[in-house]
């Protein structure tokens, strides 16, 4: 937080770090113990190593990147049709009749279930992997941009409409706004799916992205790079959660919750 | 501030059944240009929907609401509604709610600032609704309800989720705000003690119907305490069927007001 810190905050900042900064230090002690040679268990160290190597070599930006490009493609094309879909059946009734009971059952599939029919239509290629995030990232925008628009005061509606707002302006003014809460639960949501579809999805056939990286090197038993493989999704998955908080406050500026303080210091 | 002219209200035999259910029954109306009329009634009464009908937010099943703002006026963008609840948008600013519906330019946002003045809220123009209490609150969507120039403003129990003190302050404000500017307004309570200190007109609602009609003329600020007034609070009670004179009118209202805000 700053230079003023007190010792108490000072300490206090410290606790959540011991426990896995300790077992960080007992594995890298345990870890130098066996014979030289790949081991199934890397030490920190050799992580480490492992990861330099791959970042000077530049192959670690590659596949991360590719990666990351099929993810936020993936989410951007599932998100918008979530998006589009709970907000045209939260406010129209007849919408919803048509098309909710199908959009549930879909939903009720383990899109991962999916996998061997997406290869087959659609091949190794990117698009069956973009497909399968779109697939996972859907559902959880939905539902929550239903949930949404559907929890709309009425009487600000009719308010709305009292004060002469068409049906633009009172989309653009009411009914986004009040359901923007819900929507960005729903994409907290769909980081999360979105990175479980692009792992799987990576792993099953690819050439390229962080799932191949891992793949690639427990063919050649390099345990250390697998290790780093999971670490980058877990530093991704991080960095998408923090940006969608960042996100959240920053439309969200107006909820008692963050009134609070006056001008919020986004913690991450 | 020019004043401007208010609406003529008409209400004809106006009706209204939901299912099979009558709210409203043959209601016979009218509140002249600049007139301050009183609902009063129980809760259940029909004063909410009366409201409503004017407003045109339900439509009656039989009989005719007539707005009528002179030779050559529209009068239907000129309604305007003050709720219990003061129905803010959270997400926008104070000035952006209190300019809602209006365009987006210097002259409008002149005006918002200028009635969030006259409501004693000038200085608070950037805070989020969430920051306000309940009295700013409903300072807020009476500044909204002042904007473009209302000719007829309905007002549905705009208080009755006040406190008392602030009730008080808030009538006197609404009073000033209305000679200011006399436009017409429908003032729907279920505080028979508010309905006498403002109104010109009091009209009790009973059953969906107009029970009685009674002309408060006393002279304003109207001083509470005079007998005068108490008369009048007494015969409205007593009108609407409620405990006669010998019961202090706050005890008399006490009942209404807490089934009311149940509701």
């Amino acid at each position: 937080m700053g230079r003023g810190a007190t010792r108490e905050q000072m300490t206090v900042a410290i606790l959540p770090w011991i426990l896995p900064v300790g077992l960080l230090v007992a594995w890298q002690l345990l870890a130098d113990r066996p014979p030289a040679g790949h081991s199934l268990i890397p030490a920190p160290s050799e992580i480490v190593t492992a990861g330099v190597r791959l970042i000077r070599s530049g192959e670690l930006a590659h596949h991360a990147w590719v990666s990351l490009q099929r993810a936020l493609l993936g989410l951007l094309i599932g998100g918008s049709l979530g998006l589009f879909l709970g907000l045209v059946n939260g406010y129209w009734p007849l919408a919803e009749r048509v098309l909710d009971s199908s959009v549930q059952m879909i939903r009720n599939v383990p899109h991962l279930a999916l996998i061997p029919l997406v290869i087959l239509w659609f091949g190794l290629g990117e698009g069956s992997k973009i497909l399968l995030v779109a697939l996972g990232v859907l559902f959880p925008i939905y539902v929550n941009t239903l949930h949404g628009v559907r929890s709309i005061d009425p009487g600000l509606l009719e308010m709305g409409r009292l004060h002469g707002l068409g049906p633009g302006a009172l989309f653009r003014q009411v009914i986004f706004p009040g359901a923007l809460p819900s929507i960005l639960v729903g994409l907290r949501f769909a980081l999360g799916v979105m990175w479980l579809s692009l792992i799987v999805a990576e792993t099953i056939a690819t050439d390229s992205g962080i799932g191949y990286l891992a793949m690639n090197a427990r063919e050649f038993m390099q345990t250390d790079v697998v290790i780093l493989s999971v670490l980058i999704y877990a530093l991704l998955g991080k960095g998408a959660d923090t940006a969608a908080r960042l996100v959240e406050r920053h439309f969200i500026a107006w909820d008692p919750r963050y009134l609070r303080s006056p001008e919020p210091t986004a913690r991450s | 501030m020019s004043a401007s002219p208010g609406i003529r209200l008409h209400l004809e035999g106006v009706s209204r059944r939901i299912a099979e259910r009558s709210i409203l029954e043959g209601v016979q109306l009218e509140a002249r240009p600049g007139e301050l009329v009183a609902v009063v009634g129980k809760s259940g009464c029909g004063k909410t929907s009366l409201l409503r009908l004017i407003a045109g937010l339900d439509t009656p099943t039989s009989g005719a609401v007539r707005l009528d703002a002179g030779p050559g006026q529209a009068a239907r963008g000129r309604v305007r509604m003050v709720f219990q609840e003061a129905r803010l948008l959270p997400w926008r600013r104070v000035i952006d709610n209190v300019g809602l519906g209006q365009p987006r330019d210097e002259t409008h946002r002149r005006a918002a600032l200028e009635a969030l003045a006259r409501v004693g809220l000038g200085g608070r123009e950037r805070d989020w609704p969430g920051v306000l209490s309940g009295g700013e609150k409903q300072r807020v969507a009476l500044a909204r309800a002042l904007v473009g120039s209302p000719g007829l403003l309905l007002l549905d129990e705009p208080l009755g989720a006040l406190d008392a003190f602030t009730r008080l302050e808030m009538q006197r404000l609404l009073e000033n705000i209305w000679i200011e500017r006399r436009f017409t307004t429908v003032l729907v309570t279920h505080d028979v003690q508010e309905a006498v200190a403002l109104a010109d007109r009091v009209v009790c609602l009973a059953a969906g119907r107009v029970a009685s009609t009674l002309e408060i003329d006393l002279p304003r600020p109207r001083d509470r305490l005079s007998p005068s007034f108490t008369a009048f609070v007494a015969e409205v009670l007593g009108r609407l069927g409620g405990q006669g004179p010998a019961v202090s009118p706050e005890l008399a209202t006490a009942p209404a007001r807490t089934l009311t805000s149940v509701r």
